[in-house]
């Protein structure tokens, strides 16, 4: 049966590879754990080599 | 006539925005927009007043998980003369409420000739409850999910092509909450739950899918700020459902053949979001995709997710960075009658850099 599942997550994503796909980054991260129904970045900050996010979601598990 | 500039107005739900954070307040806003482009895609928190509403060819009404399929190229909208609208009620409201909202229906055939029905009742509550996440922004959760999407499935199957849901929300709310958000000074307790309930319906039909909570009367206060009290004029919130869905674009799979009615991503021209909330699916699309991101500064929220956090600078060639910066939505509807005329923004600020040096080319060995 159909499940939603609230998360908050951090994570850490290489320059390069934010640079060029966002929301990509951000979607992989969350497919991971379950289907992102509803989800948006909370807070965010350009760290020496890496993009550090955090996302809050609802996810279909 | 200057051919249409697609752009999309996105105002995220339930983090407290100064513009569009309360009862349909951007209202304003997407009529100025879409003056200005030509084309307007917006999502319900945008265009939802309760009672109040705008009717506008130029708007497209389209739901936040649809606009964000559509941004990632998943889905493309195509124009509908008329949508016939099912209504699907949570088998939590009481009879007295559930009777107001059937009228709304009657009032939406008889006076605006909206094309309404079936309607339906789920089997059992919906068990919507309502919390915030650690950003302070809105939340919420539901206990069974699957008789919502049971219930859409047999409207679908009835013959609707949209589905207006009403679901009952919780009374007991935090006051003092309740209390700022009707004062202008909170976030929309209501609008993270809201979002679950249209998302879930839109991923598993397919359709235009929006909702509007069913709550008991609130007794009046003289302090209510003016961008909640379209909220306050009627019994129900569904007026602005019914009309936004009777016309609402159609989702079309992108990897079906291209009809010439359709709008896909790669025609959009501009995406507005203000400035601290560029975290979410369809502004990062935007920003992947090279299309102009107008980040309004005056809209301020409870989110710090701005184009500098995002490691995004100003537009230039070099980088290929394309957020624009906008202290108002007027400044932002002068963008987009600029990028509509074809004229560079940023050659209408003052002072104006120096014409950056040509791009060394790599010597052959």
């Amino acid at each position: 049966m159909l499940k939603l599942l609230s998360i908050q997550l951090e994570l850490e994503v290489p320059l390069s590879q934010w640079r060029s796909n966002p929301a990509d980054c951000c979607r992989r991260a969350l497919l991971s754990r379950g289907e992102p129904l509803r989800w948006a970045i909370t807070a965010t900050e350009v760290q020496a080599e890496v993009q550090w996010l955090q996302l809050e979601a609802v996810l279909i598990v | 006539m200057i051919k249409p500039l697609p752009t999309i107005l996105i105002i995220p739900t339930g983090i407290a925005c100064e513009q569009g954070g309360f009862a349909g307040d951007a209202l304003p806003v997407a009529r100025l927009l879409a003056a200005a482009s030509g084309c307007l895609i917006s999502h319900p928190n945008v265009l939802n007043g309760a009672s109040l509403y705008w009717s506008d060819r130029r708007i497209h009404y389209v739901e936040g998980w649809a606009l964000d399929a559509f941004a990632r190229g998943y889905w493309r909208l195509s124009s509908c003369r008329a949508q016939r609208i099912g209504v699907l009620f949570d088998a939590a409201i009481e009879a007295t409420l559930l009777l107001r909202h059937l009228q709304v229906l009657d009032a939406a055939r008889a006076t605006l000739g909206l094309d309404i029905g079936p309607v339906l009742v789920t089997n059992g509550p919906i068990g919507v409850s309502v919390c915030q996440g650690a950003s302070g922004s809105s939340w919420g959760e539901l206990e069974h999910p699957h008789r919502l999407l049971q219930a859409g499935e047999q409207l679908k199957a009835a013959g609707a092509t949209a589905i207006a849901v009403v679901a009952r929300f919780p009374d007991e709310l935090d006051s003092s909450q309740l209390q700022a958000y009707r004062c202008g000074a909170g976030v929309d307790a209501l609008a993270g739950a809201e979002a679950l309930i249209s998302h879930l319906l839109v991923r598993e039909l397919g359709i235009p899918c929006a909702h509007a909570p069913a709550l008991a009367p609130l007794a009046p206060i003289n302090e209510l700020d003016p961008r909640a009290a379209a909220e306050e004029l009627g019994h129900t919130f569904l007026p602005c459902v019914l009309v936004g869905l009777s016309q609402a674009p159609n989702f079309q799979l992108a990897t079906n053949p291209w009809q010439p009615d359709e709008l896909a991503i790669e025609q959009v021209g501009a995406v507005v979001a203000p400035a601290g909330a560029l975290g979410g699916e369809t502004v990062l699309q935007a920003l992947q995709r090279q299309i102009p991101v107008i980040a309004v500064e005056s809209n301020k929220s409870l989110l710090q997710v701005s184009a500098a956090a995002l490691g995004w600078g100003e537009a230039d060639h070099e980088t290929k960075n394309n957020v624009l910066h906008a202290s108002s939505y007027s400044e932002a509807a002068g963008m987009v009658l600029a990028l509509r005329e074809g004229i560079n923004p940023k050659s209408l600020h003052r002072p104006l850099a120096i014409a950056s040096k040509p791009l060394a080319i790599a010597s052959k060995p």
